[in-house]
């Protein structure tokens, strides 16, 4: 992989050489091995990007691949008011983005997406995060906690475009894992 | 004239009486303010973690921007 200093997304080389083939080659300063091929989103307006590993945050459901057939979970999908549990009925597979699950309660089994499922809740304490962690904010919005201001709030970064950072109350965000 | 100096004389005492009795919880409209930043903070540095094809992690590109839906 290459890159320049002013480079907004990292490419292979060879696609820089097919893309840019009238550019003078000099200008490339740097080899780059720490750079990831990443998928954003999901669907026809996901979009492939070459991103540099210091930007990469692991996300609340990163160990969804860990999760074993009768493992117990919290469900919270957008808009619901309160969070179901439920048990895993089969193992997950690697790169499978769903799950088969049954709700507590019910008989009938049901698919789960993987941005839906969760080990835990938690509320956020002063000492139990640290900037970079994705939280939870207001039960509604994904924020990234950028710093901690005082024992009560905090400064988010908001998932929406363009980006923004607030400073809300540290109560009001949770621990999702 | 008496019965209107009587009433003011009531009135004030009455709005001495209710500021006195200023309530003081733990959720006030102070503590619960949000506060919109102008610009953008630095962005904090990730943890150090092993990251495999097909992990689903989060990123904050070059422009700030926080994506949450991503994939290696």
């Amino acid at each position: 992989m290459v890159g320049r200093s002013n480079l907004q997304e990292w490419v292979k080389a060879d696609a820089y050489r097919r893309n840019y083939k009238n550019a003078h080659y000099s200008t490339v300063a740097d080899i780059k091995t720490d750079a990831y091929k990443i998928r954003i989103g999901d669907g026809r307006l996901s979009k492939i990007i070459w991103i540099e590993g210091n930007k990469i945050f692991p996300a609340p459901w990163i160990d969804l691949n860990n999760l074993k057939k009768n493992d117990s979970i919290i469900i919270r999908r957008f808009g619901d008011f309160e969070p179901h549990h439920a048990v895993i009925l089969q193992d997950v597979q690697h790169e499978q983005n769903w799950a088969l699950v049954r709700y507590n309660g019910y008989d009938k089994s049901d698919v789960a997406a993987y941005d839906y499922i969760f080990n835990s809740i938690e509320s956020a304490f002063y000492f139990s995060i640290v900037p970079g962690n994705i939280l939870y904010y207001d039960k509604m919005n994904w924020v990234m906690l950028i710093a901690l201001k005082d024992s009560s709030h905090v400064v988010v970064r908001t998932a929406n475009f363009p980006p923004q950072d607030m400073e809300v109350p540290l109560k009001k965000l949770q621990i999702l894992k | 004239m008496r019965k209107i100096i009587l009433f003011s004389a009531l009135l004030l005492v009455g709005i001495s009486f209710l500021q006195s009795c200023k309530f003081e919880g733990n959720s006030t409209e102070n503590n619960d303010a949000i506060i919109y930043l102008d610009a953008l903070m630095p962005s904090p540095l990730p943890p150090e973690f092993i990251k495999n094809i097909g992990d689903r992690i989060a990123i904050v590109a070059y422009n700030g921007k926080l994506a949450i839906y991503c994939q290696i």
